[in-house]
């Protein structure tokens, strides 16, 4: 299937191209942009290749069968990010038999007093960065990966994760004392 | 923010350098998209049909088919229908011949 769409063109041009003429090549050009990003983050998060592979396939599966209900008020990144992490999420809950990856800690935890500096994880050296995220629970890496990774805003993450915002800021603030804490256990030297 | 001072996307680049998307997920995708987009087309073109046809078994008449004014259409009364042929065809003699 030959794809000459200009890569180019704005996201919300070939939804709505693609949902006028129903061409394939206007998907198939969505889905050369985010099929990476979409794979890398199934991967990180699920953690297993074939679970990645299955995960990716129906997430841009969702995608197409949902592409007619994308409002635009969001950019497109963001509602496929959306997807991509909620799918992740329930195939995790599923497999662990959990209600849900998210702790209530708000109830539990002390609130932390000092806050870490965005730049102690951005700084941070890319495979110890990665290591730190794979120990620290799964819920917090995913919440990590939406603020710094996708940049998305505490109001986007709320609606992706149905809470409240304030929710959101203090469960990014336990995230980034975890991977802190983390860090510290296997880089005591540093 | 750029690759070159934030380390969650130098992570995410050589993730996607070190995991490249398998072909056959996009073969899979869009095999799944052309059986959907076919079977949209087939429930376009056969459902209004679907639903003519059940009208007709059910014994109710449709005001135009292909076309057809509705008084050219079956009355389903069958001596009415045989009136409507043309003499000579279909058992009847014509009126105004000795037989």
């Amino acid at each position: 299937m030959g794809t000459d769409v200009d890569t180019k063109v704005k996201d919300i041009d070939l939804i709505q191209e693609y949902l006028r003429t129903k061409d394939s090549r206007h998907f198939t050009a969505l889905y050369r942009k985010y099929s990476g990003k979409v794979y890398g983050k199934c991967i990180s998060l699920l953690r297993e290749e074939h679970m990645a592979k299955d995960a990716t396939q129906d997430i841009f599966m969702k995608i197409f069968l949902n592409l007619g209900q994308f409002g635009a008020q969001s950019k497109f990144s963001t509602w496929v990010y959306s997807i991509t992490y909620n799918y992740c999420i329930d195939v995790i809950r599923k497999k662990k038999k959990m209600s849900s990856i998210f702790s209530d800690e708000m109830e539990r935890v002390p609130d932390v007093v000092d806050e870490v500096h965005d730049e102690a994880l951005l700084t941070m050296e890319v495979n110890r960065l990665r290591e730190v995220l794979n120990e620290i629970p799964v819920g917090d890496k995913a919440i990590l990966l939406m603020k710094y990774q996708d940049g998305l805003q505490i109001r986007d993450i709320a609606n992706i994760l149905d809470k409240t915002e304030s929710a959101i800021k203090m469960k990014i603030k336990r995230a980034k004392h975890k991977a802190q804490d983390v860090y510290k256990r296997l880089y005591p030297e540093i | 923010m750029n690759a070159a001072n934030n380390s969650f996307l130098k992570m995410q680049e050589e993730d996607e350098l070190n995991f490249p998307v398998p072909p056959d997920i996009e073969e899979n995708v869009f095999g799944s998209l052309q059986v959907l987009t076919m079977m949209g087309h087939a429930m376009e073109m056969f459902i209004p049909k679907a639903f003519e046809m059940f009208v007709l078994t059910l014994g109710g008449t449709i005001k135009e088919i292909d076309g057809i004014p509705s008084d050219e259409l079956s009355s389903g009364d069958p001596s009415k229908d045989l009136d409507d042929i043309a003499p000579g065809i279909g058992g009847h003699a014509p009126d105004d011949e000795p037989i």
